[in-house]
């Protein structure tokens, strides 16, 4: 499977530069305002580009609400690179970045559209002696690109392309070409974001979609669904799952998604369709004289099964890189280091970035998990981990402090001096 | 009027601090096994749901010390933790001789030690593996896969479909440890454990088996 180990990303909203090195689990941990979302919308922003169409991308590289007013960063383009490795013996570099569209009336340059103005893809074989980077796709302006055409070739052959179109995916039609896995592989990169902060009564309910303008009523909820097919077809996963949430609430004895067919609705042989099946969690705790539906309990039970879920079916699915945004909302600290457990037994290649406000968290990992948000006078988003050399030094003031890792970290992110020299002193550079 | 004379009785109790479920079940069923073996043993075992550093064990005693209706003194403080969790997580090694003096010095603790388990105590489970694959209803010959212990016994319990939770899980390990020959476990790791046997009054076992 595919691994993705960093991402960069510069020059959108307050993010002049953001670089994370992606663990298995990764956190960035900050208090309110510290920019946790907009590096995570940055992250989902790169990888859905990729993905998007060039009309739809012409769309995103003039949305107004990821276009950074900061002084310092407005007018630079949008910076995205991916690093990783497409198998065990190959690793690759990707990157693009775009200019913003300028939308102001007195503008004179030609610049009514935002247009991508670089592209790079980059490889490397572990195996030979010297492992080296081999560059195939060179772009140096909107509508410059080479690429390499053969395995003997070099990095000079010219393709044509439109300035919101990605080299990458042009070479995804070259059946024929000799690294046209790897670019499939980079290309359908997956990343998925993890909804923890909706109402997680809206997991079990049956959606309503808007559909040609009419509402439509599909009923189903994708988690009852999904764990009613885990069960029928992967036993394994869908009784450690239930291990797993007996675990984090022991009150619950068993858990059973069920299919509540629509057999005896009345249908006219001529009918264009019928209504699709529903699904349910039932769900029996202890000191209950009756079984009842998931969907009654408490929200934090709710979140948590929504959660271990959401990371079964993405291994499944074989996406790359999750994303959840405070992963301690309404879960109680003791249950974190479980569920945080948990998550890495599920996990398996896919890996996890979240955000969290939790002191508590902190102790649960180890230092270059820990994604620190530290303040910045210009208003930039800058999150760091711990220099390995200082983390023993900063155990040792939380510790004379009587603080947990965690309360020593937040006071520093809060009363930290803009741009000071323990900055500097504690953590890492990009 | 002679003045009614009221005479409270001290307690004089052992407590073990441990970090997770699974700690919890073996030391409780360590101290049965010494007191089936003909020993007085007493000693309250305190999860601590987490490394047991000074300030864990502080709450701990004082804890035990507004609950008990009679004054208490601590004969012997003991910290159990896996040696490797200075090196998974963020864990600084305490200054463990000031940790013993502030004990000593603030909770009339007489005396005190560690008990570390190395690196963890899934690698203690893992001395009776031949028990554990039998509560597990595991093939005898099934080879262990992981990088340590810990990932090991999980891999065993995944085997079964069960999450091995060491810190939230107790009443899905419990019936599998309590399969567990405690006695083989405790042979494997008495030098581990001299010291707090030696506090604990525990005296001469090998020569009782």
């Amino acid at each position: 499977m595919v691994a993705l180990n960093k991402i960069t990303i510069r020059g959108f909203r307050n993010i002049e530069k953001f670089s994370i090195d992606l663990k298995d689990i990764t956190s960035l941990l900050a208090p309110n305002n510290y920019g946790k979302s907009n590096a995570m919308t940055a992250i989902a922003f790169g990888f859905q580009f990729i993905k998007s169409l060039p009309k739809t991308r012409l769309g995103m590289m003039g949305d107004q609400s990821w276009i950074s007013i900061n002084k310092e960063i407005a007018g630079k383009p949008f910076v995205f690179e991916e690093e990783g490795a497409i198998d065990d013996n190959t690793d690759f570099i990707y990157g693009f970045s775009f200019e913003w569209k300028r939308n102001r009336r007195n503008d004179k340059e030609d610049l009514s559209e935002g247009q991508i103005v670089s592209e790079y893809l980059q490889v490397r074989s572990k195996n030979g002696e010297k492992p080296k980077f081999t560059k195939l796709i060179n772009r140096t302006s909107a509508n410059k690109a080479m690429y390499v055409p053969s395995p003997t070739g070099r990095c000079n052959k010219e393709i044509l392309i439109e300035s919101s179109e990605l080299v990458l995916n042009k070479l995804y039609n070259y059946d024929d070409l000799f690294y046209h896995d790897s670019i499939e592989i980079i290309k359908n990169i997956e990343i998925k974001w993890i909804d923890t902060l909706a109402n997680p009564e809206s997991f079990f309910m049956p959606h309503m979609l808007v559909k040609d303008g009419k509402r439509q009523l599909i009923v189903e909820s994708w988690i009852s669904k999904y764990l009613y097919e885990l069960k029928q077809n992967d036993k394994d996963n869908f009784e450690l799952l239930v291990s797993a949430i007996t675990n984090l609430v022991p009150t619950i004895e068993m858990i059973d998604p069920v299919v509540i067919n629509n057999i005896n609705l009345k249908i006219d042989d001529d009918a264009p369709f019928e209504l699709p099946d529903q699904y349910d969690i039932i769900v029996k705790e202890k000191n209950n004289n009756q079984q009842t539906r998931f969907q009654l309990l408490s929200t934090g039970s709710m979140k948590i099964l929504n959660l271990l879920a959401a990371v079964i079916k993405s291994q499944k699915d074989g996406v790359q890189l999750l994303l959840v945004e405070e992963l301690e909302n309404s879960i109680h600290p003791r249950l974190l280091q479980s569920l945080l457990s948990s998550i890495s037994d599920f996990l398996g290649g896919t890996k996890l970035l979240f955000t969290s406000h939790s002191p508590n968290l902190a102790k649960y990992l180890s230092a270059p998990q820990l994604y620190i948000g530290l303040p910045s006078e210009k208003g930039f988003v800058d999150f760091r981990t711990l220099k390995p050399s200082k983390v023993t030094h900063v155990l040792k003031i939380a510790s004379a402090g009587e603080m947990s890792l965690g309360e020593y970290l937040f006071d520093l992110m809060l009363d930290l001096e803009y741009d000071s020299n323990s900055v500097s002193e504690l953590f890492a550079k990009y | 009027m002679a003045r009614k004379k009221i005479s409270k009785q001290i307690n004089c109790i052992n407590v073990i601090f441990v970090e997770g479920d699974a700690d919890e079940i073996l030391f409780n069923r360590l101290i049965q096994y010494y007191r089936l073996m003909g020993f007085d043993t007493n000693g309250i075992v305190q999860n601590t749901h987490g490394f047991p550093d000074e300030k864990n064990m502080r709450k701990g005693l004082k804890k035990l010390e507004l609950e008990s209706k009679n004054p208490v003194v601590f004969n012997a403080v003991v910290c159990e933790y896996d040696t490797d969790v200075f090196v998974k997580k963020i864990q600084l090694e305490p200054n463990w001789k000031k940790v013993e003096e502030n004990l000593k010095r603030n909770y009339s603790v007489s005396h005190f030690c560690r008990i570390e388990a190395k690196t963890s105590i899934e690698d203690w489970m893992l001395d009776d593996i031949e028990s554990l694959l039998k509560a597990l209803n595991l093939p005898s010959d099934t080879t262990t896969k992981g990088r340590d212990g810990q990932e090991k016994v999980k891999n065993l319990f995944k085997k079964k479909n069960i999450v091995y939770d060491r810190h939230k899980g107790k009443e899905k390990i419990k019936p599998i440890l309590d399969k567990l020959d405690i006695s083989k476990i405790r042979d494997a790791r008495k030098k581990e454990l001299k010291e707090f046997e030696r506090l604990l009054g525990v005296k001469n076992l090998d020569d009782r088996n």
